[in-house]
């Protein structure tokens, strides 16, 4: 600490080191040492040596002097300072002085001791306020955890100074032989009370008629979460945070009152220190050789680099009088993360430690096990195989199904061949012993941790922050980790009173690793791979799977081979998940420096500027003998059996800045008015550059590479036209990825308020992008809101004991969007091809897409009611908001005359609106010193409606947009059980439906239902925080209630995959597909519908190429109305995380010099409550599920 | 020292303020980003990869729409009777047993021809360079390859001509510039010829020579001869026909074999022809036809127009002994045509000697044993097939008959005969399949307007009778 100190001080007062003076003028008053000392060495010379906490202890000085000496100035300088100096060649010593024997026994016998507790408006203990001396206007004390301060004056009668931020400042005077007194601090003006940073301006909650929620460091400091967005879970009614997968570091999706747009992004904005984020991934152009999508997206966007406990605090803004000063990125709501920053006083260590185990799922997906799965095979074989079985022994020609190991073993198919029942039987026990469970194979309980630490602190003139984070995140899944490195530092410098430099380095580093599995999902692997599958030899080589990818081959087995679906080694999931990777990282590094300068009182300009530099790379490595390797061949080679490893890596960086400049003006006056308004411009761009690259016959070890060449002909001759598809293919393989854009925006805003009781409320913006046409370039949008602090009025004097506070807030606006999925002009785009003719080369190119050259942006208008209120003192507090959004103008595909070469158009054609309702109730029932309980529940409902919309096409399966219906709709057949006379799904006839002939019984139509939304209209969560002492405990949960779902886990097999045949008789659902029988299935499939089980609660299975029955003549077959039989209702509530803390006594910490030591143990995801009954209803399906774990967290202040 | 540096400062504060004034006078210019690999076109090479791309399909083999491609050829050969339907091994989607399985899929036709024509719109309308060799290379290319979708267009989406009926029979909607809310009606079948002309009067002003364009001067001429032989307008049919027939000398017969199995280099009686590069998607439309191809084989009538049976060189090599084809398939415009359109234009305006004289000159190429050149007095009967009256409507005469038995001969598996059967009286005709009879009714000649566009603007777009 002090050593930094010095090094700062070294480098303010080199500055001064010219030619100097021997005489001294100076004429201050009131002015603070550090003043003095930089005029001294101004016009000497000297350096002053001085340490920042013992000047905390010098009173200010007023002097007048003119060519004094040096030696003068210092004794009148130091006369009544508890400080002195000495002189050594240039430089001015400065340090406290030792009070002699004589005068310690005389400040002795003088002082006055005095005890002393503070208190706020609830008579809750306040701490780290200053107290101060006033004749000396010196800090004598600080109010330590208790509120208590303990000081000697040298006399009574002596005035005490009570200041703390927020507060009105206190004075008191001591009266003689008083030994304790309580003071009671009050809040200043309301409206300059609770401050909310809007990221273009500093506002209280009292100034703001917008629907914003803030959230401090508390939700984000040392949770066993390791991403922001994760934390932010269930926390503010009308934010509806949803996990796409439980795979560590994926973005989860973020809905702020809604979604308003149909192709636009309706992800908020996420605004950090003021800087926006932009996040540009180019898109890798697909072609033969590179499969589109390789580039992992998850990681790449998001805020998965900002570490949770550097956050000071997040203010979410919700409606368009909050975000409208973001303009038309605000459609979506914004999210503004403000991160720690230092503060005046000694350096603050803080180290924390959090190490988590994560289990498996709590739930099961409930698959039949070896034993069963081989006995309903049996089962399957004697109805449907056995028959024809006999009869091809005499008739070669004639087919019969073969499902799974069972029908291999029975049907003698490779090396089963020529076996007896005997032998086929004892074949079949020693499967059904080997019992694998997929999830177990792929699946682990893992380790991970997080390691943060950070330094604060600072002076009068400067503060800093710098913090560094680690951590560890090992997937559920084998070979799946993430790691980030943070490191972070926030300076800011006040060289005079009308300056203030902020600096900001922020540079994180994520990695994240994984099998590279490409066309398997492990997921739906270990859903589906038959339980008897062991995945290792006796010897421990890999076993080929022999049932996963032979559908085919069994069941068809003369017919030649279209393409071969895996190497000759054969398939093995755990040679895919060991001998593939897939490696993503993304390394970043922010700078942004603000500068404010304070013009007069109330005049300021501000001003930020920032530059990002971002780097992404993946590298995919497909091991020699996997699948994956297989699946990325070379185009040329499908055909071929030829194996070789390959890689495919892309490298992409990109540059962003933002630079913005605004006046703002900040007055208070009159009785309790206060009026802010700021206006400024702001700049950004982005460009990214990037290669990607795909190489064939890769070496590991080395990293070269020794491409495969195309077989030659028998004279080793390779034909020209063989040669130069090989070439375009090879050239096909790598490219260049570029990118650029910018914006231009103009803001405006003011706040105003008058005697404490109205607010007024008024923002405007113009936005410009290089997206748009010259025409539409700017978007100018705006808001205004009004608001009444009720509980201010006269006639509320009497109900003030009760209802503290009492606000109504009326406001509306709009924001904007784009939808970049369409431009005004007409672009070309070249092809990744070029045409070759007569030794000539010509660039090639397409229309990217139809102009619409009446593209506008697409628009929010909002509006919202709220009121705010406080019972006794904010013992109960609560918050009740409307709203109604009408999104107009969205982006959506039109149908075009095909006369105009395009069948369809993107046009601003569509609206939808969001109705909502948002309730957040608080209260602390007990408050007491010892024992402290919170609570705080949020609700939020939220219903969107389609209001126009031309579907472009008439068909449930090309669109799921209706008019009068929210987005996401689930249209589909209500089940009604099954048919005991067929054993097929049963739905509901509409009560409309006219049946006239027995195929009417086969129309979609007639079935469909609107059954629900999938997206959930009511969510909340909920917050339980209890203290007693040293231990605390908080419960965390969400919940989320009517969405509905189709729980669709359709099979990788089934019978057109088969291919045997003439179809007969095609399945209602997958359920019914004999073939979808060769892997595994649900438990409940062994109670099949047969003949002779009608009461069976898993529907008739049959062979399509088998007999005709024709149930298609009177049964709904159409997946659009059988999946109803799978609709599932994703209600859960959901306890995420449960943690006890403790924090060590004080007085313990005395001895071994720490200021603060906590533990904290939590449970994370230990308890859902839902009637689903897969693995997880907030990701269902057979997806990476969300998993169990228990942290054990150490947090250690210094 | 330290209040200097902030007054400096205040220099800054000016200098920002500077900046954001420029900033806000070249906004415009700031936001005016162009991406790499997308371009809003302004130079001829910008437009001109438009065309490249459509003429790289064609060199590749890909293209269906403009020339089309082994699989749309067989497809016309499917529909018509050159083949026994009743003979078919399989019939599947990519060998329908009539026209009628394919009404839903070839209303396509018309959409994907439209998003092409939007291509050469966009040069003809938004090309400012109209002067350097470069932008009149291209002009050229896209006025004529608009006049070949028009031409196409009308063949399959319009009734066929008939002089005293061509302004109140339907034609297309005309687009002759590029532009989204357009809504044009269909025009009548004369002005959509007359489009057509235009299309190809306005390509040949350009000249173009160059072989990489494809689509010539010479090309434009034998597709005028095309289009003005559809709209029985004799004299300019024989006029462009004559032009062509000269610069593309037939193929004689010992080189016939070679003609017709040329793979990728086309031969010189060759106009214009797909698939001259080789490429794997080409390859697998050529195999994939292949395959259909072998499904059904040639009908008894089509053997029985091959009147000198083993001594025409072709009877011995388009099909084998179970008249499975044995022809490569192409999608070409090729001399022979040229020389069948003037014999027939000839035949119509009465000059039975110059129709003769034609008829005769292909036929010495081709019968390489006891050739006897037809006269009038030699004229075989008029030959028992489908088509009983010719373009006009008039019974076939001995030589019309041998003129239209030629042509089917010589253009078998060309996708000829399905149009020849629509110029000609439109012969409704049914095939047995699977126990049911399959008639190819007159309305089926013409096949439906994309229903989409029907359907979008009620009453704007026409749909053709029977749909």
């Amino acid at each position: 600490m002090k050593l930094t100190t010095l090094l700062l001080f070294a480098v303010i007062m080199q500055v001064s080191a010219g030619t100097y003076a021997q005489k001294i003028s100076l004429s201050v008053k009131d002015a603070k040492l550090l003043t003095i000392f930089d005029q001294i060495s101004d016009q000497t010379g000297y350096s002053f040596v001085v340490t920042n906490s013992i000047l905390q202890h010098a009173a200010t000085v007023s002097i007048r002097v003119k060519d004094a000496d040096l030696k003068a100035v210092l004794d009148q300088i130091f006369k009544n300072q508890p400080l002195e100096f000495s002189v050594d060649h240039k430089t001015v010593l400065v340090k406290k002085k030792e009070p002699s024997f004589v005068e310690d026994l005389i400040a002795r016998f003088q002082a006055v001791d005095l005890r002393g507790s503070v208190v706020d408006e609830n008579n809750l203990p306040l701490a780290g306020v200053n107290v101060v001396l006033k004749p000396q206007n010196k800090v004598v004390a600080t109010t330590n955890g208790e509120g208590h301060f303990n000081i000697s004056i040298p006399e009574s009668g002596a005035t005490l100074v009570f200041t703390f931020v927020g507060m009105e400042t206190q004075e008191v005077v001591v009266k003689a032989n008083s030994k304790f007194i309580n003071v009671k601090m009050i809040s200043k003006s309301i409206l300059a009370n609770d401050v909310v940073i809007t990221g273009y301006n500093k506002t209280s909650k009292k100034m703001m008629a917008g629907s914003y929620a803030v959230l401090d460091s508390t939700v984000f400091a040392n949770k066993p979460f390791p991403n922001v967005d994760d934390l932010l879970k269930g926390q503010v009614a009308g934010v509806v945070v949803s996990a796409q997968s439980g795979q560590p570091g994926t973005a989860q999706k973020i809905r702020i009152r809604g979604t308003n747009t149909l192709s636009g992004d309706a992800e908020p904005l996420w605004v950090i220190d003021g800087v926006p984020l932009q996040d540009n991934v180019p898109n890798i152009p697909s072609s033969s050789e590179i499969k589109a999508g390789s580039l992992d997206n998850v990681f790449l966007t998001g805020v998965a680099g900002i570490n949770p406990n550097d956050i000071e605090s997040i203010t979410i803004l919700k409606d368009a009088s909050a975000a409208a000063i973001y303009g038309s990125r605000a459609a979506g709501g914004v999210i503004v993360v403000t991160t720690k920053r230092g503060k005046p006083g000694k350096m603050r260590l803080n180290y924390s430690s959090l190490f988590s185990s994560s289990t498996s799922p709590q739930r099961d997906a409930g698959l039949m096990n070896a034993s069963e799965k081989i006995a309903y095979e049996q089962g399957l074989w004697d109805e449907f195989s056995a028959p024809n079985f006999e009869l091809s022994k005499k008739d070669p020609g004639i087919k019969f199904p073969v499902i799974g190991i069972t029908g291999l073993i029975r049907a003698g198919r490779g090396k089963y061949a020529g076996m007896t029942a005997a032998q086929q039987d004892a074949e079949l026990a020693k499967y059904a012993q080997s019992n694998e469970n997929g999830y177990d194979l792929l699946f682990r309980n893992s380790f991970s941790n997080t390691q943060h630490l950070s330094l604060s602190g600072g002076a009068d003139k400067y503060t800093y922050y710098t913090s560094f984070g680690y951590t560890n995140n090992a997937g559920l899944l084998k070979n799946n980790d993430y790691n980030r490195y943070n490191f972070k530092t926030n300076l800011d410098i006040n060289p005079v009173e009308a300056v203030k430099i902020k600096i900001g380095i922020d540079y994180y580093s994520v990695k994240s690793k994984a099998p590279a599995l490409g066309s398997v999902d492990p997921f739906k692997y270990a859903y589906f791979v038959n339980p008897y599958e062991s995945v290792y030899n006796s010897d421990g080589s890999y076993r080929a799977d022999e049932t996963y990818y032979s559908l085919n081959r069994a069941n068809d087995p003369t017919s030649p081979i279209i393409r071969n679906l895996v190497p000759d080694v054969g398939f093995n999931i755990m040679r895919e998940m060991n001998e593939t990777s897939s490696i993503s990282k993304k390394n970043q590094t922010l700078l942004s420096t603000g500068l404010d300068l304070k013009i007069t009182k109330q005049i300021t300009f501000e001003s930020l500027f920032s530059y990002k530099y971002t780097n992404n790379s993946v590298n995919e490595i497909y091991g020699a003998n996997t699948k994956a390797a297989f699946d990325n061949r070379l185009s040329l080679d499908v055909d071929t059996r030829k194996q070789y490893a390959s890689i495919n890596q892309t490298d992409n960086s990109s540059s962003e800045y933002m630079g913005r400049a605004q006046f703002s003006y900040k007055d208070y006056f009159g009785q309790n008015n206060a009026f802010t308004a700021y206006a400024g411009s702001e700049m950004r761009g982005s460009n990214t550059k990037g290669f990607y690259s795909k190489r064939f016959g890769y070496d590991p070890i080395t990293g070269n590479t020794n491409t495969p060449l195309p077989a030659p002909t028998d004279n080793k001759l390779i034909d020209y036209d063989v040669l130069q598809s090989y070439l375009a293919a090879i050239d096909r393989a790598s490219g260049d990825l570029f990118g650029e854009d910018k914006f231009i925006s103009f803001y405006a805003a003011t706040e105003y308020g008058i005697q404490d009781k109205y607010i007024f409320n008024l923002s405007v913006r113009a936005d410009g992008s290089s997206y748009f046409g010259s025409d539409k370039q700017f978007n100018p949008t705006w808001s205004a809101g009004f608001g009444w602090h009720i509980a201010q009025e006269h006639f509320m004097e009497s109900l003030k004991p009760t209802i503290n506070r009492l606000t109504l807030r009326l406001a509306t606006g709009y924001t904007g969007n784009i939808s970049k999925a369409v431009t005004p002009q007409l672009v070309l785009g070249y092809s990744n091809d070029v045409r070759n003719i007569n030794g000539n080369t010509y660039r090639i190119g397409d229309v990217l897409g139809a102009p619409n050259p009446l593209l506008r942006w697409e628009k929010t208008y909002d509006v919202k009611g709220s009121l705010d209120f406080g019972f006794f003192n904010d013992r109960i507090t609560g918050l009740f908001e409307a709203y109604y959004r009408k999104s107009d103008d969205l982006v959506t595909k039109a149908q075009t005359l095909s006369t105009t070469g395009f069948i369809d158009q993107r046009y601003n054609t569509a609206s939808l609106e969001n109705k909502g309702l948002e309730f957040t109730l608080g209260g602390k029932p007990i408050l007491t010193k010892d024992f402290k309980l919170n609570l705080s529940l949020n609700f939020a409902y939220n219903l969107n409606k389609v209001t126009r919309f031309n579907a472009p096409y008439a068909s449930m399966s090309l669109s799921n947009t209706w008019k009068g219906y929210p987005l996401s709709p689930v249209f589909s057949g209500m089940y009604t059980g099954i048919d005991p006379e067929t054993g097929l799904y049963q739905y509901q006839l509409r009560p409309d439906a006219v049946i006239n002939t027995s195929t009417d019984l086969n129309k979609s139509d007639n079935y469909r239902y609107y059954l629900g939304t999938a997206i959930a209209p009511y969510t909340g969560g909920f917050n339980i925080g209890a203290s007693y002492k040293a231990f605390t405990l908080n419960i965390g949960g969400a919940y989320s209630w009517g969405a509905k779902s189709f729980e669709y886990i359709v099979p990788p097999v089934s019978y057109d995959k088969a291919k045997r045949g003439t179809l007969n008789e095609s399945p209602q659902i997958y359920q019914n597909d004999l073939y979808a029988q060769y892997l595994n299935v649900r438990r409940n499939a062994a109670d099949r519908w047969t003949s002779t089980n009608t009461s069976g609660t898993y529907p008739r299975v049959w062979d399509a190429f088998g007999q005709k029955y024709d149930f298609g003549y009177y049964n709904p077959m159409d997946s659009e109305i059988t999946r109803g039989a799978f609709l599932k209702d994703l209600s859960y509530l959901r306890i995420r995380s449960i943690i006890l803390g403790y924090s060590l006594p004080a007085k313990m910490l005395k001895k071994v010099s720490l200021s603060t030591v906590g533990f904290s143990l939590s449970l994370n995801n230990f308890f859902t409550f839902t009637n689903y009954d897969g693995m997880d209803p907030e990701t269902p399906g057979a997806t990476y599920p969300i998993s169990r774990s228990v942290s054990f967290g150490v947090n250690v202040g210094f | 020292m330290l209040v200097s540096n902030f007054i400096k400062m205040k220099n800054l504060k000016i200098g920002l303020l500077w900046c954001l004034l420029v900033f806000v006078c070249s906004c415009k210019q700031y936001l005016d980003v162009k991406p790499k690999g997308n371009v809003i076109p302004e130079t001829p090479e910008q437009y001109g990869i438009l065309l490249q791309n459509q003429l790289n399909g064609i060199d590749k083999g890909t293209d269906e729409v403009v020339i089309g491609n082994p699989e749309s050829v067989i497809l016309r050969e499917f529909f018509s009777d050159n083949l026994d339907a009743a003979l078919s091994n399989t019939v599947n989607s990519g060998a329908p047993v009539y026209v009628g399985f394919k009404v839903n899929s070839i209303q396509n036709e018309y959409a994907e021809a439209f998003k092409k024509i939007k291509d050469y719109n966009i040069i003809i309308s938004d090309m400012k360079d109209r002067d350097s060799e470069l932008a009149k290379k291209i002009l050229g290319t896209a006025y004529a390859m608009r006049g070949v979708n028009y031409f196409n267009l009308m063949l399959r989406f319009c009734q066929p001509y008939e002089q005293n009926k061509a302004e109140s029979t339907l034609g297309l909607p005309l687009v002759d510039e590029f532009n989204m809310e357009a809504k044009p009606a269909r025009a009548n079948l004369r002005a959509t010829v007359d489009f057509i002309a235009k299309s190809f009067t306005d390509a040949l002003s350009y000249n173009v020579t160059d072989k990489d364009y494809l689509f010539t001067a010479n090309v434009v001429k034998a597709y005028m001869a095309k289009t003005y032989f559809w709209a029985q307008d004799w004299d300019n049919a024989i006029k462009y026909a004559d032009e062509v027939l000269k610069a593309y000398p037939m193929t004689a017969a010992d080189q016939y074999v070679a003609m017709i199995n040329a793979k990728l280099m086309p031969t010189e009686n060759v106009i214009i022809r797909s698939y001259t590069v080789d490429s794997r998607d080409g390859a697998f439309v050529l195999t994939s036809a292949k395959i259909d191809m072998l499904t059904r084989p040639a009908s008894k009538e089509l053997v029985g127009t091959f009147a000198e049976k083993g001594n025409d060189i072709r009877y011995a090599n388009v099909f084998d002994k179970k008249r499975f084809n044995t022809k490569n398939l192409t999608a070409s415009v090729k001399s022979e045509e040229m020389c069948l359109i003037l014999a027939e234009a000839y035949a119509h305006k009465g000059d039975n000697i110059q129709a003769l004289n034609y008829l005769n000159s292909l036929r010495a190429r081709r019968i390489t044993k006891d050739y006897v050149a037809y006269t009038e007095l030699n004229l075989p009967n008029v030959y028992p097939q489908l088509i009983t009256v010719d373009a006009t409507g008039k019974p076939l005469t001995k030589l019309m008959s041998a003129i239209l038995c030629e042509r089917r001969k010589e253009l078998y598996m060309e996708g000829d005969r399905w149009f020849e059967l629509k110029r000609n009286g439109r012969p409704e005709f049914w095939v047995p399949f699977e126990g049911r009879k399959y008639t190819t009714q007159k309305f089926l000649y013409t096949y439906p307007i994309y229903k989409k566009d029907v359907d979008l603007n009620p009453g704007l777009i026409i749909q053709n009778e029977g749909y």
